[in-house]
């Protein structure tokens, strides 16, 4: 696969490159913990957008550095009105980030608190480094999470995990957040991008239309009754199983080859 | 390892020596940190000894203890908690040591069920016999400090995970440098 690169505004803290198909979103902006600001999460919006109309990107990764992100910034968030934050590019953003038809790993180091808690559990897989702290602190400035903070723990850790992180605003380490199911992994700080790459590669390297179609079916879960969920999978299996990519996946398994997907 | 070794007194209150530890560990390199002076103290504010306690269990370099004078439940909890602990002039279990808040999950993690029957038993137990079961030392802290090699920080980290994780992840935890190693 060739290497591309999807976008890059240089007024924006958030770097972005294509390697083996995998779309890297890096924000930088370590001044501030990684706190995200409309322009960062604009980036982060753009560039799921830019995947997802660039066929040789088949996974995003979002990382960070040392912090994967403090939060939202705070005068941000105290500038905002009822009316402008209903209408905020914030509110916008996390909607495009979970709408993506990409698979999303995030990599996760350091603080992931608040907003930067919200934006890894909308991504489909996290890694955690081991100095990972994960929260919803935001009850202790007298406002609740407004991006997914609500919601968004409860279908991994249950809605107790939920509650308590949202009302009591503490933190909890990387072995606890996997221990509760938040997380799907942890692994040594230091070897986080090399870990997550190499699952992002592995990924990108199945069937596209089945991984695409993967990513459809665990959306409609969010979407449907679970009737309707089971139904939606069995049409989408259906369909899969006329491409050109399922007959080459069981025709390579029988005569024991690695597959070549062509995502026709 | 060279014995330089970056100290720090357990005076003041729980809060207090939360941020004197969290302060040392911030210090370059891998030097381990020896924790000495009034170790009598009870334990009474448990947010801040639940913070203090982690970072001594987690720290990412070797954490020593000096005991000398009486041992009360800060003592314990910090023998515990940390890679080793020297045993000075004057060192003696102080009364109640055994009733330290924490002493049962403090145990059990350092060396097992057995480990905390026989602390929780209480009444018979002697600082000999904190040396019998490897908990302390009679050697000077620079002698014990020369233990630890500058890998022990890395391994005390899969320590963390196969303490806290079941054993597929912590084994797949500790082989992921290996992995991306062989990635790279």
């Amino acid at each position: 696969m060739t290497d591309v690169t999807v976008s890059r505004r240089a007024s924006a803290p958030v770097a972005s490159a294509v390697v083996d198909g995998v779309l890297t979103l890096t924000i930088e902006r370590p001044e501030a913990r990684n706190a995200l600001n409309p322009a960062i999460l604009s980036a982060l919006a753009e560039g799921m957008g830019a995947a997802a109309l660039e066929p040789s990107v088949r996974v995003v990764v979002v990382a960070a550095g040392a912090d994967f992100s403090a939060g939202a910034d705070i005068d941000v968030i105290a500038g905002h009105n009822p009316a402008s934050y209903l209408a905020s590019t914030t509110r916008r953003a996390f909607d495009a980030i979970r709408a993506c038809e990409k698979p999303v790993i995030a990599a996760v180091s350091g603080y992931c608190l608040g907003g930067g808690c919200e934006l890894a559990l909308a991504c489909d897989i996290v890694i955690a480094a081991d100095d990972a702290l994960f929260g919803q602190p935001e009850i202790n400035l007298g406002i609740i999470p407004g991006a997914g903070g609500t919601q968004l723990w409860r279908e991994r850790a249950g809605a107790g995990l939920q509650a308590v992180a949202a009302f009591e605003g503490g933190m909890i380490d990387a072995f606890a957040a996997r221990r509760a199911g938040l997380v799907d992994a942890v692994v040594p700080a230091e070897a986080l991008l090399a870990h997550v790459r190499r699952r992002a590669r592995a990924i990108a390297g199945k069937a596209p239309l089945a991984t695409a179609t993967v990513k459809a079916a665990l959306r409609a879960r969010g979407r449907m009754a679970l009737d309707a969920a089971l139904a939606h999978e069995v049409a989408l299996m259906a369909g899969l199983l006329a491409t050109e990519d399922a007959k080459e996946g069981t025709r390579a398994f029988l005569e024991k080859r690695a597959p070549r997907y062509g995502g026709r | 390892m060279a014995a330089d070794l970056i100290g720090i007194a357990a005076d003041g209150d729980d809060a207090a020596f939360a941020a004197a530890f969290r302060k040392a560990l911030r210090a370059r390199g891998a030097a381990p940190v020896l924790i000495g002076g009034d170790l009598s103290a009870a334990l009474r504010d448990a947010g801040s000894v639940a913070a203090w306690l982690a970072l001594v269990a987690h720290a990412p370099r070797p954490v020593l203890v000096m005991c000398t004078g009486p041992l009360g439940q800060r003592g314990l909890a910090l023998m515990l908690a940390a890679d080793g602990a020297c045993l000075g002039a004057g060192a003696a279990l102080a009364d109640g040591w055994h009733d330290t808040p924490g002493l049962a999950a403090l145990a059990v993690r350092r060396g097992g069920p057995a480990l905390a029957r026989a602390l929780l038993s209480g009444a018979s137990v002697t600082l000999d016999d904190f040396v019998a079961l490897g908990l302390a030392g009679r050697e000077p802290p620079e002698a014990l400090a020369q233990r630890f090699d500058a890998g022990f920080g890395a391994r005390k980290r899969a320590l963390r995970a196969a303490l806290e994780l079941p054993f597929g992840e912590a084994l797949a935890f500790d082989l992921t440098r290996l992995a991306e190693d062989d990635a790279a």
